[in-house]
């Protein structure tokens, strides 16, 4: 042992009265060693390893061991820390890890609570008895459950149950075996449930359930009449075979998948084919495609074999989420990487809080504090999708959604098409190039201003205005020369004179002025050098006559017929672009020229340069453009120089109108074969993905691959990858783990989010967190029954939905009792129907159904309800019209972060952008204010009005009963129809209306 | 096998708590307004429910006793360069057009690091605290006396919107509920018919992110800042007016008849507060119909008082209106509200992002908020509510001590080191917490992340922001995430 410190010493005095105890206990000791020198690794686990698991293990581990303590492993433990070894084989009295718990000293006060006598005891023995230890076993802290945390026993990481239907007394109540599992918990309470709801009140609830619209009159008339005994089971299967259930379950989903229309932060651009992922959703759940499969298409449907519309579509989960475009603005890596870190950790939060109600995204900086997920953990699963972005830099992830064969069928379509184009277009540029082309004043607005007197003549005013036309190949092919006559008044900033051609063509050539030197300079991007400065200052408010002369080497600048420079360049790399040429600046950087522009002369070949001309410049044959500025005609300033064919000038341009005319028919045509866009972001072969220590990228720590969460035994979160795998290999193994039959997680939590939807409350509350901090389910059984159900029935919701609505639990009345409000006010154990308010979007629905303006268009882009102004960011101003297009359904709202409605917002629709697994139900003034004066609600009012008057006449009474049929599906009471017709006399049928539709009785489902 | 299982010993607290449960015993306690102000069905979530003599307010709340009973945020978006305004920094002048070295890779925003300049602006020490002052505050300069600055603020992204998400909610990510959001939820309301978070954006526009700076994110939704639209002809708040085609008659016999049918539909629901919570919220609709206009009414306030915020000078009226209507609505209970001072990027500049040219961009948007921001913190003196009112005053970011690019005029995006100030109750009045290095690149004292800052607002409103927690996916969540530390170095 090492020499004892003073501090030691004063610790072993504190502790002796401990000492002595064990002193006292070592008499046992011997008796019970034998057990640990077999090396009982059951008894082991359930005592030693137990015991430092749940007590020692969460400080003192190896990613990070206090006082470089490490009690994981046997040899680590003899090692012991800074204050000697932990343990001394044989000699518990020696051992500081007895001492220490033993006085009380650990765990830490906050840390833990004190070790029972029985635990020291027992590591005692087992010190005793020589340390006997499993080869090879390395303790976890994740390994159990605490009090602190969820260990990798925690119930919802433990294979799903075949659960018992429980036996109970009042047998007679029971409709399915959910009943049974219900009503075993309330008689343990002593709790009677509730009795069956009416049939009045039951299809209100199912209708608005199931398809989020009220029934209407005639549906609850049939269905009152239906006294067939399956009569209710019929009207389950009517509601789920209706379009309009994907529209209600489609939005729950998207809820939870935090589906938004637009980029969000600093430019919140809309994203306008993001619909199809939404139309996906619905279509998917009116389909009622198996859970399994709507997992697997939206986590790697695009390289599931053989791949499908709906798969590509499908993935657009990935990335339903916010995207920072200008993290490709920055030119700093820093900020770039810190913004994709982000990025990927939202998906992958998305991913692990959607399909297994797991906050794997916690363990993203150092081992989840909660739940048993190691650090690496996250950084496995972000191996799994670190090849998914929403952009590949700038472009916007909308792509094809054309499968394999669709492309290669439109390939083979628009072929002819295409070389039909082609051979139009070099037509008309075989005609072009026998043209002079004119050149073509930018801003036709200031024409007063652009002429002004010129070297001979008029001349450009290039501080107003600049002009240009389609340039030619020939303009840039060497050998070539370039003159004009140029004033500048000013060297503060760059003036261009003529450039030609796109700066990143390497066909570019450009004369100016440079910044601040004011020299007459040239530039031409695909060559190198691809600067050329003179050092002869142009810019002194005077004309001058300036040439450049370029053989495709030797390239020679003029002033004034006085060569001030020459250059040999060299071609480098690069496309020659033709763009257009462009006189006194660049528009497309806008750059300016501060002076006057005359004469603009192009040469073929070298035109030798003997002194300033005299009088205007002349064309010849050599001329391919000459441009003189003296006169606009239709806007244009003429060329002059002269056609070199034999056609005429009008001839030429008759057959050039007649072949653009044909070559725009073609293009249209080409239009029907327009591809259709999804926004699914773009996948990519990442580098190797390593864990980032403290989640810092400066301090990457080792490789990772793919792989499922740890804590989950079976299925193995083994895929048997490398990071060499395919991207898309990485997702799909992701997705079939994740759908696999033995996956304790993902059944269990979609059963609960259906399980919610139908009764406002899941078996958990908590529905995208079964972990630590999560609630417990409430009938454990019965979610595992029904995972194990749903599962045997091709996980199929419809099935769910069914077996859910045909519970007696379901169907009960919504009324109280008192005793029962007592023992279980929250209606946990679900004795009655909790009446619950709507939410936003079916508020807005039901209005509008109610009022009959309701427009049941299906699917498709998303109607907008605004107008958009950009001012770098996009604003979205909201209007509200009565027309039929803004009255589809809410769910077809285009679901913009910054152009949310105050209407819907005060019914608690979520921000798009983040996950709402569950709506709240908040009760504010905003929302009285919305209802009574927001315009639509008040139009709806008045069409339910008309639609009265024009249904029933001019009694009163039947107008009376014909709104509470139509609103709230019942007939008025004689008191109701008493007072509504007061009001009517006196302030009219539309104030009635307007009452009911700000009624409770109208916005709750009971 | 799940029911009674020994290794899941707890249930968090909030799992079970049940907020219609506690209501349900709590009596009639549907007298108290807090009630029908507050109520969330989803009452499991908050960390506990008990009514107390403040609407809607947590329980346990304050946390200790508050200095500050309420909060106005000053908010200058675009990245407001420290070394021209409050970061005095000599050294500057000497090293004027080198080249800064020695600080490891400089990596700015538009990555083209130029040579270091000196300010723009002269500098003058100014009131007994001698703070230093650039001359482009000539108002503030006289209020230095009452702030307490931060020199060393540091946040995490040099991109406007991430950061501005940082300031604002504590996150760099879309729809974090921001600070006002999370007072909202824990302090409550006074007034109930006056909202409790109010966002008062730059007459010239909504900044970068629009609304989701003033999100609730996963807080209820009454907790969302409302944005009041200043123009001359709009509704303060939407919806809040009634249509001029029906007559108060009408509305008022409308709303006699509501009321009573909606108590009948109650009735068969005993003991269910929310559906009596509805029939309270219209009570308190109709009072907010008459407390917005009144407070937006500056008919009460006299000539020179209107003068004082700038109000007869065309340029400043807009800013100026925007403060004396946060006075106003601090007066009335309203406890937090967040004014701007600048709109959205974009040109013509109209916020701090001095990227071009820093003297025209900073010459303009500091004269818009040099004087009516002093005559706010002189009125609320005045008045004697800077005593217990906090007023903070930030950007999201600074600007580079060097240009942007070698010939530059304007400076570039800097998170690594910038100046904050804070004014009134509870703190150290003319004091300065931390230095910046001789260039003001990065902090040479006491680094202040942005939780910290957050976490010393918290801290004078009486809340431990540790305390501070909502219940949302897997986590208790707090506006200083799993950070912060108050500086106490800076409170009296």
């Amino acid at each position: 042992m090492p020499a004892t410190t003073p501090a030691r010493d004063q610790n072993r005095s504190r502790m002796k009265p401990v000492y002595v105890v064990l002193v006292f206990s070592s008499a046992l000791l011997t008796s019970v060693s034998h057990a640990w020198a077999e090396g009982d690794a059951v008894s082991f686990e359930k005592t030693v390893a137990a015991i430092l698991i749940k007590n020692c293990l969460g400080c003192h581990n190896p990613s990070d061991p206090k006082g470089t303590l490490d009690l994981s492993q046997k040899q680590a433990i003899l090692k012991g820390g800074d204050s000697g070894p932990a343990a001394v084989s044989g000699k518990p009295d020696e051992s500081f890890l007895i001492e220490r718990v033993a006085d009380g000293s650990m765990p830490p006060e906050g840390k833990g609570k004190r070790l029972t006598k029985q635990e020291i005891e027992t590591l005692a023995r087992w010190i005793k008895a020589g340390v006997s230890w499993p080869k090879g076993r390395v303790l976890s802290s994740l390994e159990l459950t605490t009090d602190k945390r969820a260990g990798a026993d925690w119930w919802s990481l433990q294979p799903i149950a075949e659960s018992t239907v429980p036996q109970v007394k009042n047998s007679q109540w029971l409709e399915t075996p959910i009943d049974a599992f219900v009503l075993s918990e309330l008689e343990e309470r002593e709790i009677q449930p509730s009795p069956l709801a009416t049939k009045r009140t039951l299809i209100r609830r199912a209708t608005l359930d199931l398809l989020g619209l009220p029934p209407t009159p005639t549906e609850i008339d049939r269905f009152l009449a239906d006294d067939r005994p399956d009569a209710y089971s019929r009207l389950i299967d009517r509601l789920l075979a209706s379009p309009r259930y994907g529209e209600r379950w489609g939005r729950h989903w998207l809820d939870v998948v935090r589906y938004t229309e637009s980029d969000g932060f600093e430019h919140d651009k809309f994203r306008p084919h993001a619909w199809r992922y939404r139309d996906y959703v619905i279509d998917s759940f009116n389909a009622d495609k198996p859970y399994n499969r709507f997992v697997t298409e939206q986590l790697a449907g695009d390289v599931l074999q053989p791949v499908t519309r709906g798969g590509l579509v499908a993935t657009g989960f990935l990335v339903a989420g916010p995207w920072d475009e200008v993290q490709y603005v920055a030119a700093s890596q820093t900020e770039r990487k810190r913004a994709h870190e982000e990025q990927m950790a939202e998906i992958l939060g998305t991913i692990s809080q959607t399909f297994f109600a797991m906050t794997v995204d916690c363990a993203r900086c150092h081992d989840h504090k909660f739940d048993p997920f190691p650090q690496t953990d996250y950084y496995s699963m972000k191996a799994a999708f670190d090849g998914v972005d929403h952009s590949q830099g700038r472009t916007v992830g909308n792509r094809s959604i054309l499968t394999a064969a669709e492309k290669q069928q439109r390939a083979a379509d628009i072929a002819p098409v295409n070389q039909k184009i082609k051979q139009l277009q070099s037509q008309i540029a075989a005609i072009e190039n026998q043209l002079p082309q004119p050149a073509t004043l930018a801003d036709p607005k200031r024409i007063s201003e652009s002429l002004v007197p010129g070297k001979f003549d008029k001349a450009l005013n290039t501080k107003v205005n600049t002009a240009s036309l389609p340039s030619r190949s020939v303009y840039h092919e060497p050998p070539f020369t370039v003159e004009c006559f140029a004033k500048l008044n000013s060297k503060a900033a760059f003036n261009v004179l003529v450039a030609n051609n796109l700066k990143s063509s390497a066909a570019h050539w450009e004369i100016y002025s440079f910044a601040g030197e004011g020299d007459f300079s040239a530039y031409l991007p695909g060559y190198k050098p691809n600067t050329v400065r003179s050092g002869v200052n142009i810019t002194d408010g005077k004309f001058h006559y300036l040439a450049m002369q370029f053989d495709g080497k030797q390239l020679r600048l003029y002033v004034d017929a006085k060569l001030v420079k020459e250059e040999t360049l060299t071609r480098q790399a690069g496309t020659n672009d033709v763009g257009r040429l462009y006189f006194g600046g660049y528009p497309p950087h806008k750059i300016g020229c501060d002076g006057v522009l005359d004469e603009v002369r192009i040469s073929r070949g070298i035109r030798s340069v003997n002194g300033v001309p005299p009088g205007p410049l002349a064309a010849d044959e050599e001329t391919l453009g000459l441009w003189r500025f003296d006169k606009l005609e239709n806007n244009q300033f003429a060329n002059f120089v002269p056609a070199q064919s034999g056609k005429d000038a009008r001839q030429l341009n008759a057959e050039r109108q007649a072949l653009s005319a044909h070559l725009q028919q073609i293009q249209q045509e080409l239009k029907s074969h327009v591809i259709p866009l999804a926004y699914v972001g773009y996948r990519n072969q990442p580098p190797p993905t390593h864990l980032l220590l403290r989640g810092d990228l400066k301090t990457p720590g080792p490789e990772v691959i793919a792989a499922g969460f740890s804590a989950i035994k079976k299925p193995s979160p083994n895929f048997g990858l490398s990071s060499k795998s395919a991207e898309g290999s990485r997702r799909l193994k992701f997705a079939e783990w994740a759908t696999s039959l033995e996956h304790p997680l993902t059944a269990r939590v979609i059963v609960n989010r259906v399980w919610q939807y139908h009764f406002g409350k899941g078996l958990v509350k908590t529905p995208s967190d079964f972990g630590f901090n999560g609630g417990l389910p409430s009938h454990p059984e019965l979610l595992d029954w029904l995972a194990t159900d749903f599962v045997r029935h091709g996980w199929s919701i419809k099935h769910l939905h069914r077996r859910i609505m045909q519970s007696a639990a379901y169907q009960q009345s919504s009324a109280g009792n008192q005793r029962a409000a007592e023992l279980d006010p929250d209606n946990r154990f679900l004795w009655k129907f909790s009446p619950r308010r709507l939410e936003g979007e079916t508020v807005r629905d039901v209005l509008l159904a109610v009022s009959e303006e309701l427009n049941h268009q299906i699917g498709g882009p998303s109607f907008q309800p605004f107008t958009v102004t950009v001012f770098n960011t996009h604003f979205y101003h909201l209007f509200d019209s009565e027309k039929s297009q803004y009255n589809r359904r809410t769910v077809y709202r285009a679901n913009v972060m910054t152009g949310r409605s105050p209407l819907l917002d005060a019914f608690d629709c979520p921000a798009p952008s983040i996950s709402a697994p569950k709506r709240r139900s908040t009760t504010t003034p905003q929302q009285a204010l919305a209802l009574m004066n927001d315009s639509f609600v008040l139009r709806q009012a008045e069409r339910l009005a008309t639609r009265t008057q024009e249904t029933v006449g001019e009694d009163l009474g039947e107008q009376v009963q014909h709104i509470y049929r139509r609103a709230i599906g019942r007939m008025p009471t004689k008191h109701e129809v008493a007072d509504m017709v007061t009001l009517i006399k006196e302030h009219g049928l539309k104030t009635a209306c307007w009452v009911v539709m700000n009624s409770s009785e109208f916005l709750y489902l009971k | 096998m799940m029911k009674h299982q020994s290794n899941s010993p707890i249930e968090t607290p909030q799992s079970f708590l049940d907020r219609r449960g506690f209501l349900g015993n709590a009596a009639t306690g549907l007298g108290a307004v807090a009630l029908a102000w507050m109520l969330d069905r989803d009452g499991y979530s908050r960390a506990a429910e008990k009514p107390s003599s403040v609407p809607g307010r947590l329980e346990g709340i304050p946390h200790f006793p508050p200095k500050a009973k309420r909060c106005i945020h000053i908010f200058s978006p675009g990245g407001v360069s420290h070394v021209d305004t409050f970061d005095y920094k000599p050294e500057l002048e000497k090293l004027d057009g080198k080249k800064l070295s020695g600080k490891g890779k400089l990596d700015p925003f538009f990555g083209k690091p130029g040579v270091l300049r000196k300010s723009f602006y002269k500098f003058k020490q100014h009131g007994e605290s001698g703070s230093w002052v650039s001359e482009l505050f000539p108002h503030l300069a006289t209020c230095v006396d009452d702030m307490t600055f931060f020199h060393t603020l540091v946040t995490k992204s040099s991109s406007h919107t991430p950061a501005c998400f940082q300031m604002n909610t504590g996150f760099t990510m879309n729809s974090f509920p921001s600070l006002g959001s999370w007072l909202s939820y824990g302090l409550g309301t006074e007034n109930n018919s006056l909202p409790t978070f109010v966002v008062l954006p730059d007459p010239r526009g909504l900044p970068n992110g629009g609304s989701n700076n003033w999100s609730q994110g996963f807080l209820p939704a009454q907790h969302q800042g409302t944005a009041f639209a200043t123009a001359a002809g709009q509704q303060s708040i939407a919806n809040l007016k009634t249509p001029d085609s029906i007559s108060t008659a009408s509305r008022n016999a409308a709303r006699r008849l509501l009321a009573k049918v909606n108590r009948q539909f109650a009735g068969q629901f005993p003991g269910d507060n929310e559906l009596a919570a509805r029939i309270k919220s219209y009570e308190l609709a109709a009072q907010m119909q008459t407390s917005i206009p009144e407070a937006v009414d500056f008919k009460s306030e006299s000539a020179a008082t209107q003068n004082m915020y700038g109000l007869d000078n065309e340029k400043l009226a807009g800013f100026g209106k925007n403060c004396l209507l946060a006075r106003r609505l601090l007066e009335r209970g309203v406890p937090f509200v967040q004014l701007y001072n600048g709109g959205a990027l974009g040109s013509p500049r109209i916020n701090w992002d001095a990227h071009e040219d820093l003297v025209r961009n900073h010459n303009n948007q500091g004269m818009l908020l040099d004087q009516p921001a002093a005559a706010l913190l002189k009125d609320l003196k005045q008045r004697g509510m800077l005593e217990d009112t906090l007023v903070v005053w930030s950007s999201e970011f600074g600007r580079t001590p060097f240009t942007q690019g070698e010939g530059g005029k304007g400076r570039d995006h800097h998170p690594l080191a910038f100046t904050t100030w804070m004014a009134g109750a509870g703190l150290k009045p003319g004091y300065h917490h931390g230095e910046t290095d001789e260039v003001g690149y990065q902090p040479a004292t006491n680094p202040t992340t942005v939780y910290d800052f957050h976490a010393t607002i918290l801290h004078l409103m009486g809340i431990d922001h540790t305390r501070l927690t909502y219940y949302y996916n897997g986590l208790n969540r707090r506006l200083t995430d799993v950070h912060g530390h108050v500086v106490h170095d800076a409170l009296a």
